[in-house]
């Protein structure tokens, strides 16, 4: 059963609404991650030689890479439902 | 092209960390950076400082990034801003290049992306549009039309023009966002030798509505030598805010 309920109407929320809305709360901390992750790997790979620690922080962006991609293919599903907040 | 110490950018996101590490970020290549945690914020900062290039975040408290794009395009409709959305709960590409943004991306986004699209955007139309940006295989989507005049066009609105891009209609065949193109837009009367170039296409339509025909979105990457000066000015002479217009 749905818990979510709108402000307005108490009508319960739609789980397409539900899951958009999850999506969209996951990606601002997820760019976050990748963001930092990203100008760290940067640095460290920059040092002569890399940091010791680069292959492993390699490790954690692909991680992080692959939850992008699989929220990218999420995203796509919805355009092709034609969820029309998704139109992207 | 301009060298980022002259470049001011002022970077929008409530989100603390995102926006100290973007900050970080273009420090270190050389640009002038400043922050604002709102859409009001960053509004009075454009409005009492020069600022070249705006990223902001949609969804904040204390005005969103949607409200902002709005009232600074009143201010400035030639001051480009770089725009973050989810794609599942703010705003849609289509609205976001209407409404004037130069360049929309979907978070979680590539770092060295953004800085390219702020390189761009600070560039001018000469620098953006004089280089070929790839070589044409067989497989490559194009669209090769004949359109009325550019008045008659735009007026029927089976292609319009914005200050980044272009709309077409397109009634079949529609390339997916992402998709590069080669377009030839051939105009009937005048003295337009028409519109021809290569893009990137930014968003399709594929179900119209009464008012929005089908068709697609293209931003222009290339155009040909022999139409760009007289494009470019015909651009300037519409003086939209508009990126790509919806319709």
């Amino acid at each position: 059963m749905n818990s979510h309920m709108s402000e307005s109407s108490e009508k319960p929320v739609q789980p397409e609404e539900n899951e958009r809305q999850f999506l969209h709360d996951l990606a601002t901390p997820l760019t976050t991650a990748f963001f930092i992750l990203d100008v760290v790997l940067d640095d460290l790979q920059k040092e002569s030689p890399p940091h010791s620690s680069c292959p492993r922080l390699a490790q954690a962006y692909a991680a992080v890479e692959k939850i992008r991609i699989l929220l990218q293919n999420r995203r796509k599903v919805l355009i092709e439902q034609g969820v029309p907040s998704a139109r992207t | 092209m301009r060298e980022p110490k002259d470049v001011v950018v002022l970077i929008v996101d409530d989100e603390e960390a995102l926006r100290q590490a973007i900050v970080f970020d273009f420090q270190r290549k050389g640009f002038q950076v400043l922050e604002a945690e709102s859409g009001n914020k960053a509004l009075e900062i454009v409005k009492k400082t020069k600022v070249d290039v705006v990223l902001t975040d949609v969804r904040m408290p204390d005005g969103g990034g949607v409200e902002l794009l709005n009232a600074v395009k009143k201010l400035n409709p030639q001051l480009p801003i770089v725009m973050f959305i989810t794609g599942f709960a703010d705003m849609t590409l289509e609205d976001a290049y209407d409404q004037g943004a130069d360049a929309v991306f979907s978070k979680p986004f590539d770092r060295k992306a953004l800085l390219g699209a702020v390189l761009k955007a600070i560039s001018s139309d000469e620098e953006k549009w004089s280089a070929r940006k790839f070589e044409r295989i067989e497989s490559d989507f194009s669209i090769d039309i004949t359109c009325p005049d550019l008045g008659t066009s735009i007026k029927g609105r089976a292609l319009n023009l914005g200050r980044g891009g272009m709309f077409v209609k397109l009634d079949k065949d529609f390339p997916a966002a992402g998709t590069k193109i080669f377009f030839q837009i051939k105009l009937e009367g005048g003295n337009s030798n028409g519109i021809s170039g290569q893009g990137l296409v930014r968003w399709s339509r594929i179900h119209a509505s009464q008012d929005f025909p089908s068709g697609c979105g293209i931003e222009f990457e290339f155009l040909d030598d022999s139409i760009r000066k007289r494009l470019i000015e015909i651009i300037n002479d519409l003086k939209t805010h508009k990126f790509i217009p919806k319709n």
